[in-house]
């Protein structure tokens, strides 16, 4: 869609690492994040910048093989060749970077990152069984706490978390706000747009920044819409894209749905409609962030019940009318648990389900957009 | 390959020698038929102390063929593990008879392929999964997986209906401990240049050890030591002299996968050391004795595990160090199957490692398929050929 708003976002999105060079002058420090189960607030809570790493383009790939397998996820070649080769400034600006015992890539290429910067792992439980995974998992959250501590001489006191909490809330409740903008039907904005907006603002060193920017987006899309500029047809398609993280330079599935014809409204996965359930204000801070984080419905976790849950009240919310699960090569976790997501989506739902497995490269864009059509073309009838 | 005196009487002279897996199980069905429940394991973080403390048997389901990996792509994606791959496929089929012994199945959160292909079999027999904790040195390591063993202790006390007192998990501990110093003297005949005792050998041993108890196999284990000790008596030893020694690490070795053994045997190596859960590796540490909390003292030797599915796993540099000085390795082989991230990523620090100490290095990525024997075999070669040019 041509929003006016764009163009404040990329103004921002360039500002952005200025602004973050010029904090950094002033002694704060940066805290390096990849996943969705590391809890951001509490870098926060310290003043110091919790930033997003990257890890969604194909170029620095080939220079990881060289270190990496090559048969491993695409994501996590791709954060580790940008680390490798230093090309990804938000990695550089990181004092300590964060990462999660997730999946065996992951946790494995810790190993091998921390060459470059400190490194802090956080252990997370296999299941979010609550009798023992929470408590195992509260005492992670409260050593990461106690590091950050250390990294930037702040005492993170209950005051200060309870802060943080509430802006990211905030955060969290803008995002939302725009994702459910997409249960209007037609969907006012593009799959595409969506992650635009929520990629380059995950990056936004202030989060206030951000929240403000989605609410103009907001606005602006609403708008647009009452005076009759849909980016889609009445009858379009609604496809919900679940599985693994999508992002900008990643998101080739996105582009072939939505140059199909049909529009990518939702997505249950990290960037989408995962990392927008809220922390409870109201409990002890450190517990209430452990319960959301540790609630997290990744295909780590086994048994992954919440991602169920999520999917159906998804499909029933976006009024979906296909589900496409999209695994990155070598992704077990994703992969294995399709199996089940599509017995699911079939069985529960009586929709059409899709299993894609790709990497970032475009060698196999035309076999996909094939697929694709063929899957369109079944969902419409 | 073969000893270099014909006609040596094979190590455990039974009708199972070469087949260990048969021997596995009829060991089991003797225990069955004494009355015993079976629980069965898939992996070397298995708590069996705690299992055997209960009374019950041991049944280590399989894993290792290529026949039941179609029937397993069913459901998994092909590019995964072809352990994980035939675990599920000898379900699917019910083909494997160490499953159908099995009243519980334990398992851990191992790697990311087990893990999700144990939600496929949940529902199928009662099944305990264990969440195994990824950062062995972590102060609330040996915590959180001794409440994991106690939790275990709880599930299998309620399943079979048996229970398990502190004096049964010590006897059980001091058991395993006689039963690995005794195959540690076995081993030390691997050790000896040139070795006393092959790779097939060694498997109708562990396999057999892993799953029964000392007080069951001591006899067997001993006449074994004896044997050996005459082999060394009546200078019998295996191999050709001088042919390049092998230390194999990596992934678990067995059935369709242990095509790598043979190929480097046919290439002129010899096996003297197997540093995996199929081999030596379940042996190599001992459980504290007669301390205050037995199950600390097994949540602490388990975790001394050095599995590449720990992070960071420098037990395992560490630990190749002292094998390294033990068996005198020429070569080191990593065999990774495909598809295992853990050992895969895991690799580039051990070859870092071992050429350090200026050991040649071969890192071999295979499934259970015969597809690769051939490039398999010309790598082996070349790494033995490298050998003979710098010795």
């Amino acid at each position: 869609m041509n929003l006016a708003t764009f163009g404040k976002l990329q103004q921002v999105s360039e500002q952005n690492l200025l602004d973050i060079g010029q904090a950094k002058r002033e002694g704060r420090k940066v805290i390096g994040f990849y996943c969705l189960y590391s809890p951001v607030e509490i870098a926060i809570a310290a003043g110091a910048i919790p930033v997003p790493l990257c890890g969604t383009k194909n170029d620095p790939i080939e220079a990881a093989e060289k270190v990496l397998p090559r048969n491993l996820c695409p994501l996590i070649k791709s954060s580790y060749g940008h680390a490798a080769t230093d090309t990804c400034p938000y990695f550089r600006a990181s004092d300590l970077v964060v990462g999660e015992t997730t999946c065996d890539g992951k946790k494995k290429i810790f190993e091998l990152l921390a060459e470059f910067r400190p490194i802090h792992i956080l252990q997370l439980p296999q299941n979010q069984d609550l009798e023992t995974a929470l408590s195992f998992w509260y005492q992670e959250v409260k050593r990461f706490k106690e590091r950050v501590e250390k990294e930037t001489g702040v005492q993170i006191t209950d005051e200060r978390l309870s802060d943080a909490i509430r802006l990211t809330n905030e955060e969290r409740r803008a995002k939302k706000a725009l994702m459910d903008l997409a249960k209007e039907k037609p969907c006012p904005l593009t799959g595409r747009d969506l992650l635009t907006i929520t990629h380059k603002i995950g990056f936004f060193m202030d989060k206030r920044k951000g929240i403000n920017l989605i609410q103009e987006f907001i606005n602006e899309i609403q708008t647009t819409t009452r005076q009759g500029g849909n980016p889609f047809a009445e009858d379009a398609l609604r496809i919900l894209l679940t599985g693994v993280p999508v992002g900008l330079d990643s998101d080739k599935v996105i582009r072939l749905i939505e140059r199909a014809g049909a529009g990518v409204i939702c997505f249950e996965s990290c960037g989408g409609y995962k990392s927008v359930s809220l922390i409870d204000e109201e409990k002890e801070p450190l517990q209430a962030i452990a319960e959301k984080y540790l609630a997290t419905p990744c295909s780590i976790m086994s048994p992954n019940k919440g991602r169920y849950d999520l999917l159906g009240e998804m499909i029933e919310g976006f009024l979906v009318d296909g589900v496409v699960d999209l695994t990155w090569q070598a992704c077990h976790t994703y992969n294995v648990e399709s199996y089940s997501i599509g017995q699911f989506v079939e069985g529960k739902f009586h929709l059409p389900f899709l299993h894609l497995e790709t990497d970032y490269s475009e060698s196999d864009t035309e076999q996909l957009r094939v697929r694709i059509e063929a899957f369109l073309e079944m969902v419409k009838n | 390959m073969e000893f270099n005196i014909p006609g040596t009487i094979p190590l455990v002279n039974d009708e199972f020698a070469g087949e260990p897996a048969k021997r596995a199980l009829h060991y089991l069905q003797s225990k069955r038929q004494q009355g015993h429940p079976v629980v069965g394991i898939y992996c070397g973080y298995a708590p069996m102390e705690m299992i055997r403390a209960m009374g019950a048997g041991i049944a280590v389901l399989c894993a290792f063929s290529e026949k039941t990996i179609a029937a397993a792509e069913v459901a998994l994606p092909s590019n995964l593990c072809p352990l994980i791959k035939s675990s599920y496929g000898f379900i699917a089929t019910d083909t494997c008879p160490f499953y159908g012994f099995s009243d519980v199945i334990v398992a851990e959160t191992t790697c990311d392929g087990k893990k999700k292909m144990f939600e496929l079999i949940r529902h199928l027999k009662p099944m305990h999964v264990m969440d195994l904790p990824q950062l062995p040195d972590e102060q609330e390591a040996e915590s959180n997986w001794s409440a994991m063993i106690r939790k275990l202790k709880a599930f299998l006390e309620k399943t079979l209906d048996r229970r398990a007192t502190d004096r049964d998990i010590e006897a059980a501990i001091k058991d395993t401990n006689r039963k690995n110093r005794i195959m540690n003297s076995v081993f030390d005949f691997a050790a000896r240049k040139p070795p006393v005792i092959n790779w097939k050998e060694i498997y109708d041993l562990t396999f057999l050890a892993v799953p029964a108890s000392a007080a069951d196999i001591h006899g067997l284990l001993q006449e074994s030591l004896n044997r050996l000790e005459r082999r060394v008596k009546e200078g019998i030893h295996y191999g050709k002299n001088g042919a390049p020694r092998v230390l194999v690490t990596g992934c678990p070795v067995a059935g369709d996968a242990a095509k790598v053994f043979n190929i480097i045997e046919q290439a002129g190596g010899v096996i003297v050391a197997i540093d995996s859960c199929t081999g030596m590796k379940g042996f190599m540490s001992e459980i504290e004795e007669d301390t205050a909390d037995p199950i600390a003292a097994i949540a602490r030797r388990y975790l001394k595990i050095p599995c590449a599915c720990m992070t960071p796993n420098l037990r395992r540099l560490s630990e190749m160090d002292r094998w390294i000085e033990r068996f005198k390795p020429d070569a080191i082989v990593d065999v990774v199957l495909h598809a295992c991230h853990g050992y895969n990523v895991e690799s580039h620090k051990v070859m870092q490692h071992v050429t350090e100490k200026g050991i040649p290095f071969l890192k071999i990525e295979t499934d259970y398929s015969a597809t690769d024997v051939g490039q398999i075999r010309t790598r082996a070669e070349a790494l033995f050929e490298t050998l003979q040019r710098t010795k």
